[in-house]
């Protein structure tokens, strides 16, 4: 196996390990060696036999846990009008997950990586590409809404941001916890502090606009002390 | 030491019985406010619509030329479509095309040159170059680049509509605009001055910001660049931290009817203790 291809794959195994955990983290249902497969483990699924690995072998779907599901369930509202079942349904479903053969990636990849979370009604994708999609093929991925589409550089997945030790543990709350929360500070959500969308946290997490994070730091006088985020 | 002063809530008061002119005046105010949102609000969904048709156009321009050879429809696609880009969507426009592997000039069934040279493009040829399949492309392309207007589209005035010519060589021989509005005798001289002043910005058709630096233009950019996140939160008073405004004094206030032990300082911790145990649920 040539130095470049191994160097490939040790790079390729790192980014499908963390974006396993990722989607592990966010509540997607994942096994343990699955989020820390080993590099021979890898090598013997995903690569040719020249040793070459094969994004398109590395293309993964999972189902949100039962735990997720409760979580992204929206609250009944007090005063539903019409239809109240159809507020209950969970806001959350199937995640699928590709990585880009080709190197750049433009409008006619990101609209057929759109068109198969149609066809093969995932709630949510998530595009690994090698470089930065062009700007227009980005415009695209608003205008998918309610189906979210994410989009990932290769680079910004080899380490898992979310494991370093000076990124606070971040919890997304329930629909329930935010009401909570709110009323025993007696604040408008607005009031709390916010996170952006593009945060590296935030989009590790999938967060979405008006949700709210619990973010909990280790501090040597304090011990455990949590803030909250309001996500924009 | 003076007596005591009555804590004085800064919470809204009620209103009072009867709508007094002040009361009238902030209706008033309120009204306008509402407007000037809704007004804003419009200007970016305008914006929004203008930014999806060229997307749409880009994707349309994506599949040209509909045969090997293009076709005089195929040319007024082109024309009609370019007529909402800037200089920068052609440049969109031509990158998606080397993407999708077909020459940056959307008349031309070609291959890139970026196709044949990999990523040594990127050194041999000059920027951008690389994303035509020759340099007749590249300078076709340029020749309708140099007609759009640097002012995005959603800002234009939509009574003076723009229109773009091909280069000489791609033009229909008896040289027909496509509206059939203009057929000048003439033409066919390639017009350097005109071209010139028209990149220059010294002719309305082009529609460069340089000509005219109105307060129209000034005005409607502030708007434009405006974050969508202050529709939502017109008041962010610069006493917030991080976005939060501190609001002790009307919790603690508001406290002391109930609880009377609890001081300011620690209200932190108390808030805290209260906090981890809700949403002990939460983090395991
Ligand atoms: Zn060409």
């Amino acid at each position: 196996m040539s130095d470049e291809s191994s160097r490939e794959l040790s790079r390729l195994w790192r980014i499908l390990r963390t974006v396993k955990q990722m989607c592990a983290d966010r509540g997607y249902e994942l096994t343990e060696e699955e989020c820390n497969i080993s590099l021979a483990d890898f090598r013997a699924q995903y690569a040719d036999e020249s040793g070459a690995p094969q994004r398109t072998r590395m293309a993964f779907t999972a189902r949100p846990t039962d735990d997720m599901v409760t979580k992204y369930t929206p609250l009944p509202r007090p005063a539903a009008r019409n239809n109240a079942a159809d507020e209950l349904v969970p806001q959350i479903g199937l995640i699928h997950v590709e990585f880009a053969n080709e190197p750049s990636v433009g409008i006619k990849h990101l609209k057929a990586f759109a068109q198969l979370l149609n066809e093969k009604v995932y709630w949510t994708g998530i595009y690994v590409s090698q470089a930065a999609p062009t700007p227009s093929a980005l415009k695209i991925v608003p205008s998918l809404l309610p189906t979210v589409m994410e989009i990932f550089k290769e680079d910004d997945l080899l380490v898992n941001i979310s494991r370093h030790e000076l990124v606070p543990k971040h919890t997304l709350l329930s629909a329930e916890d935010k009401k909570r929360l709110l009323e025993r500070y007696r604040l408008k959500e607005t009031q709390l502090p916010r996170i952006r969308m593009d945060d590296p946290m935030a989009r590790y997490l999938g967060l979405r606009r008006g949700q709210v994070v619990k973010i909990i730091r280790k501090s040597e006088t304090a011990g455990r002390y949590a803030s909250y985020r309001w996500t924009i | 030491m003076a007596t005591k002063v009555p804590v004085k809530s800064i919470l809204k008061q009620p209103a009072p019985p009867k709508p007094t002119d002040e009361d009238k005046a902030k209706a008033e105010k309120d009204r306008h406010n509402l407007n000037l949102a809704l007004q804003h609000a419009y200007l970016i969904q305008h914006q929004k619509d203008v930014q999806a048709q060229i997307l749409t156009s880009i994707e349309t321009l994506l599949d040209l030329p509909s045969s090997p050879i293009f076709t005089a429809q195929d040319a007024n696609t082109l024309i009609s479509l370019v007529q909402q880009f800037q200089p920068s969507d052609l440049d969109a426009l031509a990158e998606e095309r080397r993407i999708d592997g077909r020459c940056g000039y959307a008349l031309c069934a070609n291959a890139p040159r970026y196709a044949k040279l990999g990523e040594s493009a990127s050194w041999k040829l000059s920027k951008g170059a690389s994303d035509f399949c020759s340099a007749a492309c590249a300078r076709k392309s340029l020749y309708v680049k140099t007609q759009l207007g640097e002012v995005p589209a959603w800002e234009r005035d939509p009574t003076r509509t723009l229109t773009i010519k091909l280069h000489q060589d791609d033009r229909p021989v008896e040289d027909q605009a496509p509206d059939g509005k203009s057929r000048v005798s003439g033409r066919q001289v390639a017009n350097d001055g005109n071209d010139l002043a028209l990149e220059r910005g010294e002719k309305t058709a082009s529609l460069r910001p340089a000509q005219v630096m109105t307060d129209r233009i000034v005005e409607k950019r502030t708007v434009a660049h405006k974050p969508l996140s202050s529709l939502s939160n017109t008041a962010v008073s610069h006493t917030a931290i991080e976005g939060y405004e501190p609001r002790r004094t009307a919790l603690s206030g508001k406290r002391e009817d109930s609880d009377d032990s609890d001081d300011d300082d620690n209200d932190d911790d108390h808030d805290d203790k209260m906090a981890e145990e809700l949403f002990d649920g939460v983090d395991e």
